[in-house]
């Protein structure tokens, strides 16, 4: 397991070659080693673009990206910065490249020539982590969308990297498989790992550290999560985020006495209360 | 004159070792004026139902009928099958091919055969219904963003104006502006007689629009009814378990400990219930 690392963006600005529109101007972010940050904001505002500039799939116009000590301008390192940084797409078949499950977990590793004992051992606890160690042989076609998102998943534990990119990777999941795979960015998360979870839902980033909104391309807002979730339906509303219903629930029971106000926006936390 | 989903069957891989069975005799009935919602665990079949529709595959077992019509491989109907049909895929760049917004969402009607004015006039009700500005007539919509793709996808489809629109995961991927304009223009089609069939794994969604919710588990329908009749299944049933919206599953822990005794998915009628009943 590797320890997580910084990234930052300096002075950075962007623009979509052959476009005159600059989608981030002179942008600085500073993201700590082991933050989880969840980067939310209207369609078009940036986020993936962010994501992007942190996987040195795109580079900044001007200015600087740095992932760990690396800058992502520093062509000879962009392997290492991909390796470093990796990224889960929302549709997982954008990055699943081999048509065996196990072939393709293998896949990152032996790209950036480990020695295939490595190699092994990478992909065995990257499967184990993600429940998919049953089906290493299966054919990926046979998976369902949800054990897809998994293995793509696997495929980025499988570098090894000290940040996880999450392009709203969880939005094609059901309740219970989002909840799941909450459950294994959480477990990186502890072990050390910074996240940046691009995403429009808040029920995806109650265990998050930090908050940036972004809109056109500028930071709107920067802020523990704890202290966002508590913002009132209508000051979300101004952002074009959607409160989650049970936080809509909590304001409204803790409102009228029913719960108190120390009582977290989760349904078992809410459970108790009422029936105790 | 409805769509009718009998008994319908589909397996992937046939005769191969990876033989899969997406759908298992799924039955249902969509008529013009409804919004159906197909709800399901990922894997659950929905996608796979959503492309029967119109004709992208075909049934093995039973029959999907389109207005009298069956879908049927090669079958000479196919073409008006697909005018009827309209249908907008899971993820928006699958879908979207041509060098410009303009061209993209032109490329439906006029392989319907409209042409000048009014093709113009269609693509530019189509992008303001979607909230797409004309700026972006001209821009390639491959350097859109995720949002604004998936909008002009939807476009595209408007401006064919079939009878049955089909949507599978449209709301994936859009900010809350984007989705409560999508829920509008639904809505609005619904009004003026259209059918729309929303597939979602976002119960929660699906109960607050839909007329009538479709639950598929393991390729099979085990459930087919209004949002109350759906909310009273699925709080029965032990496989369905995992679809439950957090505050419908609260609710239906509340009414097994008498602390209310009905069941609510809207948070602020489950607030009202509790604090009615203090």
């Amino acid at each position: 397991m590797s320890l997580g690392i910084p990234l930052s963006l300096k002075g950075a600005e962007f623009r979509y070659p052959n476009s005159d529109i600059n989608i981030f101007h002179n942008l600085d972010l500073e993201i700590r080693a082991g933050e989880w940050i969840a980067l939310l904001g209207p369609n078009g505002s940036g986020k993936s673009t962010l994501l992007k500039l942190f996987n040195a799939l795109l580079i900044p116009t001007q200015g600087f990206c740095f992932v760990g000590e690396k800058c992502t301008s520093d062509t000879d390192k962009v392997d290492d910065i991909r390796a470093s940084a990796a990224m889960v797409f929302q549709n997982p078949d954008d990055q699943i490249v081999a048509a065996v499950v196990e072939e393709d977990t293998a896949f990152g590793p032996e790209n950036i020539g480990l020695p295939s004992e490595v190699t092994r051992e990478r992909v065995d606890a990257a499967l184990s982590a993600v429940g998919l160690s049953g089906c290493r042989r299966s054919q990926v076609s046979s998976l369902s969308g949800g054990q897809k998102q998994r293995l793509a998943f696997a495929g980025a534990l499988a570098l090894a990297p000290g940040a996880l990119l999450l392009d709203e990777a969880l939005s094609m999941l059901d309740p219970n498989a989002r909840r799941n795979f909450t459950q294994l960015v959480r477990k990186e998360h502890e072990a050390g790992m910074t996240i940046v979870q691009v995403t429009h839902r808040l029920d995806e980033i109650i265990y998050s550290d930090r908050v940036v909104v972004l809109d056109a391309g500028h930071v709107a807002m920067d802020m523990k999560t704890a202290d966002f979730l508590l913002k009132t339906e209508e000051e979300l509303a101004k952002l074009d985020i959607q409160k989650p219903p049970v936080s809509i629930l909590r304001d409204m029971l803790c409102g009228a006495g029913l719960i108190p106000d120390s009582v977290a926006a989760d349904i078992d936390a809410i459970r108790e209360s009422l029936c105790r | 004159m409805p769509i009718e989903v009998k008994n319908l069957t589909y397996s992937y891989n046939i005769g191969l070792p990876t033989e899969t069975k997406a759908l298992d005799g799924v039955s249902f009935e969509a008529v013009p004026g409804e919004i159906i919602s197909i709800v399901g665990e990922t894997g659950s079949g929905k996608s796979t139902l959503a492309q029967h529709l119109n004709g992208l595959l075909f049934a093995q077992d039973g029959y999907v009928r389109v207005d009298g019509m069956e879908v049927l491989n090669g079958d000479p109907k196919l073409a008006e099958i697909r005018r009827k049909v309209g249908v907008v895929f899971q993820y928006p760049e699958q879908q979207l091919f041509s060098e410009t917004v303009e061209k993209e969402i032109s490329f439906g009607p006029s392989n319907w055969g409209i042409a000048g004015a009014e093709l113009k006039q269609r693509v530019l009700v189509s992008m303001d219904m979607m909230g797409l500005p004309r700026s972006l007539l001209e821009r390639s919509p491959f350097t859109l963003s995720g949002g604004q793709k998936r909008r002009v996808a939807i476009a595209s489809v408007l401006a064919s104006d079939p009878e049955y629109i089909v949507l599978d995961e449209p709301t994936a991927g859009l900010d809350r502006g984007g989705l409560n304009e999508l829920i509008t223009i639904l809505l609005s089609q619904v009004k003026v007689g259209k059918c729309v069939i929303h597939v979602t794994h976002d119960l929660e969604l699906a109960m607050a629009i839909s007329t009538k919710i479709l639950v598929l588990h393991g390729g099979r329908s085990i459930s087919f009814g209004t949002p109350s009749e759906t909310a009273e299944y699925l709080c029965g049933d032990t496989e369905a378990m995992p679809l439950l919206p957090d505050v419908l599953k609260l609710s239906k822990d509340l009414r097994n400990t008498n602390v209310t005794d009905g069941l609510a998915w809207k948070p602020r009628e489950l607030a009202a219930m509790l604090i009615g009943g203090r």
